[in-house]
């Protein structure tokens, strides 16, 4: 196969989303602009390499996995892996019963997210008012108690 | 008070001067453009005069310097773990620094992941492949330095410029 089209079909493969094997290295006599045309293509088939490793794990909630380093194809999935990364603490945050957290700018994430803290906020509020009305009623009912056996003692 | 020679740090808080008074119509605020003019021409000529590694040095210094500053004067110190993430991801969300998002904290270890979007130093710059945020690093290390009364090391590890759309930090006290 002729370099040029060993190139195309490794563009093309990349497109289907296949993995297809480094170029070799051009032969000495090629054009300057053909050499760099495969050392790009090699360029964009390794990242894509590291890229899908990455993304499959991210697809399957492995947050642990780091993204590649310096590498521009998936600059917004990076930032999604961010962004869940910081959900999960958040949540984890919220299952020790810490309720200051707030998501920001995070669409609807935010929105659910911040929904939930505000209900949770809510039903630890009147939990709270609750307590403190049984706790008052408790104290009421002890004086009424005493007042009944003072009078009863009369 | 500003140009005197010194062997120590002398800025504090109200070097920054009655801003209401002296601009009743500009306001107090200005453009992230003119932010980084400063701060971009200042690394150049930084850069020109004492190297990259020295130049990258002084900003994290200065960056420590007003985020220890900053620690002390806008927020709240005696507040538990949790409460000084939230007043402090808000603060920096309401002077328009930076969306600050936590990823890891092992409070044992004092070991942290935390993420900084829509940055004030680098969101939109151009992809150069490498991190820029020597500033924010010092910013970082100066308020943990501050809160925890320990000395932090922080280190960009991702960066808008890297390709990465969100600044990651990693911190850990120094050893």
């Amino acid at each position: 196969m002729f370099l040029l089209e060993r190139v195309s079909d490794a563009l093309l493969r990349l497109a289907r989303g296949e993995l297809p094997d480094l170029l070799n290295p051009p032969a000495p006599n090629v054009s300057e602009e053909v050499a760099r045309l495969v050392d790009a293509t090699n360029n964009i088939i390794k990242e894509y390499a590291n890229a899908r490793s990455f993304l499959m794990s991210l697809s399957e909630g492995s947050l642990d996995v780091d993204p590649p380093p310096r590498n521009f194809l998936i600059s917004p999935f990076k930032q999604l892996h961010s962004n869940l990364r910081h959900l999960t603490w958040q949540t984890q945050q919220v299952s020790k019963g810490d309720l200051s957290q707030q998501v920001d700018f995070l669409g609807d994430f935010s929105l659910a997210f911040n929904s939930m803290i505000d209900s949770l906020k809510e039903k630890r509020r009147i939990e709270e008012a609750l307590r403190k009305s049984h706790e008052d009623l408790k104290s009421a009912n002890t004086l009424i108690m005493e007042s009944i056996e003072y009078a009863s003692s009369i | 008070m500003f140009k005197e020679e010194r062997a120590e740090y002398k800025f504090q808080w109200k070097d920054l001067g009655n801003i209401e008074v002296g601009r009743p119509n500009l306001g107090p605020t200005t453009m992230v453009s003119v932010y980084r003019l400063m701060q971009y021409t200042l690394r150049d000529v930084l850069i020109s005069k004492y190297g990259v590694e020295s130049a990258n040095k002084l900003l994290s210094e200065a960056g420590k310097l007003a985020g220890t500053e900053f620690c002390k004067n806008l927020l709240d110190l005696t507040a538990n773990f949790e409460a000084f993430v939230a007043q402090l991801q808000e603060t920096l969300k309401s002077l328009n620094i930076g969306v600050l998002r936590i990823e890891k904290a092992d409070l044992s270890k004092m070991d942290f992941v935390l993420t900084v979007s829509e940055d004030l130093d680098c969101s939109g710059l151009p992809l150069t492949g490498e991190t820029v945020c020597d500033y924010d690093e010092g910013f970082i290390a100066g308020i943990l330095n501050t809160y925890t009364g320990k000395d932090f090391v922080v280190k960009e590890i991702d960066c808008w410029a890297t390709g990465d759309r969100t600044c990651r930090f990693t911190a850990g006290i120094k050893k």
